[in-house]
């Protein structure tokens, strides 16, 4: 899939400006506060009606404008599809599809910000939320399993705090359990099986930029139905004092181990950058065997406290990609030797060229 | 205030009623306005006969103009089998099928801690007793297939097999009539995991 050009209308810091997109690497460069991410955030939402940034829908309408538009034209396997989006200052979003008000949301699109570093370097949660989006993507069933598990919990940890209060029986329990047992297990079996794909992947894609070695261990909880449940029912007293469930999948811990090192702790901040990207690439290429189709792969600023030569390796891999479009400072132009197709952003206006 | 009193005291009784915001009142209000006053007497006779005259089934917690709602006064009917359901309007859709010539009983919705429903909101003892009052054999579990009528069907299991009763619960499957490739994964998935030797 290839995003072939984007027209963009009060967003951001834009006013009005056409942007056309190639096959390949896209770097857009600039200064600091130019625009370079709006633009990427403009694609991203255009795809996808999401904001990458922690952002309300009507923070992507420009100071001042009474609504903001984006229109996306892109080329997959099936044609050319125009995505027009439109946001009002009050919150409120219209979509267009080729022409016809309708919704869309494009699964193949993966991308990189800083934010994503957390899924090394934070808490447990980040790791869970990474690996089950994914796996949420390929397989529905999954998904429908995340959310029965996640009603059951809230409902559980509410009749925790009921018991508590001696509002309810302790008895009330066995069915929340017996539901969190059987899907707990159903999740545990889906991430073992996508944490064996990811593993793979990543290890082979870092293999090709040096001769690291990873490694993903996965720390369920309890791996089974049976076991989830006699840990539920034998941590009862203590969960009821904490009104809280504190086993199964919502608790289990991943670990990155790179050269037998855990990530997290002892990796240093280029080997922790480095590895988040080549697990986007990862991602990009699990979507691909699902979806049939390469996605479009996004990066903002991937390139800061990274080396030049690992910069470098990046870059070799990401013109393999059919698109890749990423932002980069002005400063960081040479680690793409002039290979690419290269948009300056200046006060978000847009010009093309070095 | 902005409308003459009768109309701001109709909006808001209509308002009260699930479903209705304020607007929509607003647009109910002034519609039975408009009509002629014997449509307007019509609906509120409507309203206060069905008030009046309906009542729950003293056996089962159908709605009924009787005592004994007509499923429970039909002798016909096998009272060794007791299909359990959330609302009354579940009866409508089972005996649509046909296939069904038990009687019933209405829990009066699904145990739900965050929305403080628990056993004791629902119709769970009267359940219990006519087990044992009316010989009952196997009680159907028909709750919805959402979290928590699972979690209701589990619960009600676990407390009439220690009564020695047989508890089934209804299959999830593949709607009938319907292309197998156009089945969404998990109604499939269900379906699979649910699958029977023939």
């Amino acid at each position: 899939m290839i995003v072939e050009e984007i027209k963009i209308c009060d967003f951001r810091n834009y006013v009005e400006e056409k942007v056309s997109f190639k096959r390949g690497v896209n770097v857009i460069y600039g200064e600091n506060g130019q625009g370079k991410t709006n633009l990427l955030e403009a694609i991203f939402y255009a795809l996808t009606s999401q904001s990458f940034r922690k952002a309300q829908n009507s923070d992507l309408v420009r100071e001042g404008a009474e609504r903001g538009i984006v229109l996306a034209e892109f080329k997959g396997v099936m044609g050319v599809k125009r995505i027009a989006r439109q946001v009002e200052g009050d919150g409120n979003t219209r979509t267009k599809v080729d022409g016809k008000e309708g919704v869309y949301r494009c699964k193949n699109v993966v991308c990189f910000t800083q934010e994503d570093l957390l899924i090394v370097k934070g808490e447990p949660q980040r790791r869970r939320d990474f690996v089950d989006a994914i796996m949420c993507q390929l397989d529905r069933v999954y998904e429908n399993e995340i959310s029965r598990y996640r009603k059951a919990l809230h409902q559980r940890n509410e009749l925790l705090k009921m018991i508590r209060r001696g509002e309810a029986q302790e008895r009330e329990l066995d069915a929340w359990e017996e539901i969190l047992a059987e899907s707990g297990e159903n999740i545990v079996a889906g991430r073992k099986k996508i944490l064996s794909a990811i593993e793979e992947v990543t290890d082979r894609l870092i293999k090709s930029v040096d001769e690291s070695d990873l490694q993903i261990r996965y720390y369920p909880t309890a791996d089974n139905l049976n076991t989830l449940r006699e840990k539920l029912k034998r941590n009862r007293q203590k969960e009821i004092a904490r009104g809280l469930t504190l086993i199964g999948p919502h608790r289990d811990e991943m670990v990155f181990v790179l050269n037998g090192r855990n990530l997290r702790t002892k990796g240093s901040q280029g080997q922790q950058r480095m590895t988040v990207i080549l697990l986007k690439l990862c991602t990009a290429d699990l979507l691909e065997r699902y979806l049939g189709e390469r996605g479009v792969v996004i990066l903002d600023d991937f390139s800061s406290e990274l080396d030049e030569e690992s910069t470098t390796r990046i870059v070799q891999l990401l013109k393999k990609e059919e698109q890749a479009i990423v932002t980069t400072n002005r400063n960081r132009l040479g680690d793409f030797r002039g290979e690419g197709w290269f948009i300056s952003v200046q006060e978000g206006r847009v010009s093309y060229g070095l | 205030m902005y409308y003459t009193p009768p109309i701001e005291r109709l909006i808001a009784e209509l308002a009260r009623l699930p479903g209705i915001g304020p607007k929509s009142a607003q647009r109910l209000a002034f519609h039975i306005i408009k009509v002629p006053l014997q449509e307007a007497e019509d609906l509120a006779q409507a309203i206060v006969e069905a008030r009046r005259k309906v009542q729950f089934c003293r056996r089962c917690f159908n709605l009924s103009e009787m005592e004994l709602c007509e499923y429970c006064s039909d002798s016909r009917r096998d009272s060794s089998l007791v299909c359990v359901v959330e609302e009354a309007k579940d009866i409508v859709a089972i005996e649509r099928t046909g296939e069904f010539r038990g009687l019933y009983h209405v829990l009066g919705g699904a145990i739900s801690p965050i929305d403080g429903v628990g056993p004791e909101q629902l119709r769970v003892n009267e359940l219990v007793s006519r087990i044992k009052e009316d010989k009952v054999e196997e009680v159907i579990l028909a709750t919805n297939p959402s979290v928590e009528g699972e979690a209701t069907a589990l619960y009600i299991a676990n407390l009439i097999r220690s009564m020695g009763v047989k508890a089934t619960r209804l299959a999830s499957g593949l709607p009938v009539g319907g292309d197998l490739e156009y089945a969404d994964e998990v109604t499939l998935g269900r379906a699979l995991q649910g699958r029977r030797e023939i």
